[in-house]
């Protein structure tokens, strides 16, 4: 079944959690009329929605759009070690029939030692190439971001070299992530494993 | 070697489609009167058609390196679209056109053979390009027509003409009738009128004889609908483990039940005699009987005086009514009922009710098992048949094999055997088409140019030998002569592409031996399931010798606890002498069997499942595939040799390291190899390095090169590339695909002095390239230079 389109205003009511609430406070006659405008609606191409994800780090947070993602899922309880993998890498889980590697994400940005956090979901990301497993804290949604409320990194004081790639600026305190381009980079650090 | 090779117009030259027209007009031409001078090759100057005064050596020489170029780009071209996977159809076209020219040029010369030879080629890429064709097997029918097409340029060579017998076009034909190649399938007229069918009927497993044969009442289907079919059949069949899986927690989400119920039993059981205790001891009210009668007596007798004796007639029967309570329910007494009694009857009809339900959910719990069984039974059956329509027998590629060797021009000047052993081993039809051109071109690249320095002819033999275990093959391509060199490096993508390795060895009759191995099929794999530490891992069952125990065993070979293998964390160093070993025996790459006893912590189970590979990024030496099972875990295939062969290495260059460190004044003479096929040429190199502290070793071949560099390994090859067994880029590869060679330096020691070998050895990994003769100051300065940090 296609999916019907939501008004945007609906969409950013519901990640600022007062969707129940506005339905709640209609009268039967105008939830039904409101019903019966969703279900007229034509369908017609999504407008790309500009959520994100915020994620917590050791130090500060990251966001991610959730247009990039393909789905968030509760954190696997068990992951296969994968030998020479990098440090920051948990293992290697199925989804979808397919073995994906896993990696904690705070790790990840300290170049840490990666550890099984059962409170964290499990992102999974996408480029054309790889699909990776982002175990993240997730802390909120951001229902929407303004492209121009990104501060560009080279305009901020933050160390780029200290930050992998595929960031591709600042909101408040979070870096924003381009999804694509920093799996392309995991993926490549956890192919240099295997020459050993 | 890595020549880029378009596949487009752009590799026919000018004068190719100035050919091409040419001879496309004269296709057009009405057979009689047409004029000489109004041809359309009266301005080509490349005509042969057109120079009747042309003599016949004249023609000769025009036309032999012409075909000589065709074969040679050819060729070429389906190098590229074997590398390309055969996905791109429409590729053949290239070879459509050289076939075409090809015919048309040999034709017109009047070599007849040549000429209908080259149509076959044209008409089976031509089918290709339609799609009426698959291209594996279109790429394999032309390799084997171009082997024809090179024997009698070769007779032509030797004897200015073609072969006087016609049995080579004879065995084009059966190799034809093998594929199932219809060379008169017509063509459709319009490509995009043509039904989209004919994308479908592609493959009828035209390896398999036994499905090529009409008799057999084989039928076409459609390739993309057969493989989604056995995709299918593959998932359906992977279910088995979650079914199983959910089994196990039906039984013991069934059991808990049980013991649940058993525990209300109890309770019930605890509180019925509680209550039944606690109503003894209770002195009753006078009302307790049920009975009229006895309420009247009672009434009555609270006013004639005889109240404690009826009071003790009414709790006796008050007793015995509680307690006859577990068995009767009076309806009639119920307002003489407590709400506990109430409750407790309540709860033995809930009770009943439960254990009722729960007998009826075990009987269909084991209705729905055997079902399920038959079930899985059938589907197995079914997996199993879908799997079988894709296998053939290792025999149907060897009469190609065979006329290889047959027609190669080392068997026309010697005399040959070919032998085949064990060739009824079933192969997926996927692997046998990988695997034909593969073992093709090893022996062309193999037996191509040999000379011996033998004047008589003598007796030679060729030899493949197959092995089949579990689902993994094992083929022995044996040469009892030095071969050429070369088919190490060739293969190398072939043999990826087919998920298999290779190694060699010298045989016992002095030659060369190839083994191939590779999984037979793309099914399901026998495997052992061990537990360590907290992972699961699967071990190939074709990779045991024997399992035992640390307690029983007498080892003579060292042990290894696979969990330090993997780096896996471990909580104790200490192994119980209950613990398992695991026997293992498989040959090691490029060297022979090597015992090894593997350590686990458990052995869970022996079981069959479908392994796939991992995604390059995840690859990792030692491990060969995943498995999921049916919790959804990850479980990854081992090859515990190469795990071990891996933790040695890394062992060893601690070890290194280490007395480096503390042995650093302690200078170890520097061991140079000196490979070179040439006497002269080793002996006036090591006359260059005699005067130093090297310790020189000299390898006369490949082999004997690559048996040095694993019995006593050199910290610098100099190496030349023309060798006979393996050659200069075989070993490069070696050592590059080896990390127990990642110390070794290498120095290419050629007369080869084009930049394309010169490139082609630097990417495979050569430190520096020297040509012959190579003066004694550059050949040291090079040396130096790239032992830089050790004084010679």
């Amino acid at each position: 079944m296609s999916e019907r389109p939501v008004p945007p205003s609906l969409l950013s009511s519901f990640f600022n959690g007062e969707h129940s609430q506005n339905l709640a406070q209609l009268s039967d006659e105008e939830f039904w009329r409101y019903a019966q405008e969703l279900a007229q609606l034509t369908p017609s191409p999504t407008p790309p929605p500009r959520a994100y994800l915020k994620c917590a780090l050791d130090k500060g947070y990251c966001v991610l759009p959730l247009t990039a993602l393909r789905e968030v899922v509760t954190a696997p309880r068990y992951l296969t070690t994968l030998p020479a993998s990098p440090r920051w890498m948990l293992g290697i889980t199925a989804w979808r029939g397919e073995p994906i590697a896993v990696l904690d994400l705070t790790a990840y940005f300290s170049q840490s030692r990666a550890t099984l956090r059962p409170d964290a979901l499990l992102l999974i990301a996408t480029n054309d190439y790889a699909t990776i497993g982002l175990l993240a804290a997730v802390v909120s949604s951001i229902p929407s971001l303004e492209a121009d409320a990104v501060l560009p990194l080279e305009q901020t004081s933050t160390d780029q070299s200290s930050l992998p790639s595929g960031i591709i600026g600042l909101y408040e305190d979070a870096f924003v992530l381009d999804v694509p381009s920093f799996v392309a980079t995991i993926v490549q650090h956890i192919d240099n494993g295997k020459r050993i | 070697m890595n020549e880029d090779f378009s596949l487009g117009e752009a590799e026919l030259s000018a004068e190719d489609l100035a050919i091409l027209d040419a001879f496309d007009t004269l296709e057009d031409w009405p057979a009689d009167d047409v004029p000489v001078d109004s041809s359309p090759l009266t301005d080509t100057s490349s005509s042969v058609s057109q120079s009747p005064a042309i003599e016949l050596d004249d023609m000769l020489t025009i036309f032999l390196p012409e075909v000589e170029d065709d074969i040679s780009s050819m060729l070429q071209a389906l190098k590229q679209l074997e590398q390309e996977g055969y996905s791109v159809p429409a590729h053949f076209g290239a070879l459509q056109r050289f076939g075409h020219k090809l015919r048309g040029t040999a034709g017109a010369v009047g070599y007849l053979k040549m000429s209908e030879i080259a149509s076959y080629i044209e008409t089976i890429a031509e089918q290709v390009v339609h799609q009426l064709l698959p291209p594996t097997v279109g790429g394999n029918a032309i390799a084997y027509t171009i082997t024809v097409l090179e024997f009698c340029l070769y007779k032509l060579v030797q004897d200015s003409q073609e072969p006087a017998d016609e049995a080579h076009i004879t065995n084009l034909q059966t190799v034809y009738d093998h594929f199932s190649i219809d060379l008169n399938q017509p063509i459709p007229a319009d490509d995009l009128t043509f039904p989209t069918t004919a994308q479908v009927i592609t493959e009828t497993s035209p390896l398999s004889s036994t499905l090529s044969s009409s008799a057999h009442g084989a039928i076409s289907v459609c390739a993309h609908r057969f493989n989604n079919l056995i995709d299918y059949t593959e998932k359906l069949f992977e279910q088995h483990t979650s079914i199983e899986n959910a089994y196990r927690q039906f039984e013991t989400t069934f059991q808990d039940l049980q013991a649940a119920q058993a525990r209300f039993h109890r309770l019930e059981m605890q509180f019925s005699t509680s209550m039944t205790q606690e109503n003894l001891l209770q002195v009753p009210e006078v009302h307790t009987s049920s009975s009229l009668i006895t309420r009247i007596l009672n009434s009555a007798s609270t006013h004639d005086g005889s109240h404690t004796r009826k009071n003790k007639i009414n709790k006796t029967m008050h007793q015995q009514t509680k307690l006859q309570q577990t068995s009767e329910w009076d309806e009639l007494d119920i307002e003489h009922y407590s709400e506990k009694d109430m409750l407790l009857r309540s709860l033995r009809e809930a009770m009943i009710n439960i254990d009722v339900s729960s007998m009826h959910l075990n009987t269909a719990y084991h209705t729905l098992f055997s079902l399920q069984q038959e079930y899985m039974d059938h589907m197995a059956l079914v997996r199993n048949e879908t799997l079988m329509m894709r296998v053939a027998p290792l025999s149907t590629i060897v009469p190609q094999l065979r006329d290889i060797v047959t027609m190669s021009m080392f068997a026309q000047e010697q005399q040959v055997d070919f032998e085949v052993s064990n060739d009824s081993i079933e192969l997926d039809k996927d692997v046998l088409a990988r695997l034909s051109p593969l073992l093709v071109q090893m022996l062309q690249t193999c037996i191509a140019n040999i000379t011996t320095s033998q004047k008589q002819p003598q007796s030679y033999r060729i030899w493949l030998r197959a092995y089949a275990l579990g689902n993994d093959a094992s083929l022995e391509m044996g040469f009892s002569m030095a071969v050429r060199g070369g088919a190490v490096q060739a293969l190398r993508e072939q043999i990826r592409l087919l998920n298999g390795s290779l190694s060699l060895e010298r045989n016992t009759v002095g030659g060369i031996s190839f083994f191939l191995r590779f999984p037979r099929t793309r099914g399901t794999t026998q495997v052992l399931l061990v537990r360590v530490a907290n992972q699961q891992l699967l071990i190939p069952l074709s990779h045991i010798k024997r399992i035992g125990q640390m307690s029983q065993d007498a080892l003579t070979s060292p042990l290894y606890y696979l969990g330090s293998l993997l780096e896996l964390p471990t909580t104790h160093t200490e192994h119980a002498t209950a613990q398992p070993i695991i026997f293992i025996q498989r040959p090691m790459e490029y060297g022979t069997c090597e015992p090894l006893n593997i350590l686990v912590d458990e052995i869970i189970d022996q079981t069959e499942l479908a392994v796939r590979q991992l995604k390059p990024h995840l690859q990792r030496p030692g491990i060969t595939g995943t498995a999921i099972d049916g919790s959804g875990n990850v479980l990854l295939l081992l090859d515990v040799a190469e795990l071990v062969r891996i933790y040695n290495h890394q062992n060893d260059e601690q070890d290194t390291t280490v007395e480096t460190a503390v042995h650093s004044t302690r200078v170890r003479p520097l061991k140079i190899l000196i490979a070179d096929d040439s006497a002269n040429m080793r002996h006036s190199v090591v006359q260059t390095l005699e005067h130093t502290t090297c310790e020189l070793q000299e390898a006369r071949d490949g082999l004997e090169t690559l048996e040095l560099l694993k019995s006593n390994t050199p910290d610098l090859l100099l190496l030349d590339i023309e060798m006979p067994y393996l050659n200069g880029y075989d070993i490069l590869d070696i050592l590059q695909h080896n990390s127990q060679f990642s110390n070794v330096k290498t120095i290419i020691l050629t007369s080869r002095t084009s930049d394309k070998h010169r490139q082609h050895a630097l990417e495979l990994g050569a430190h520096a390239y020297l040509t012959k003769p190579s003066p004694q100051k550059q050949l040291l300065a090079t040396i130096q230079k790239i032992l830089s940090h050790s004084a010679l």
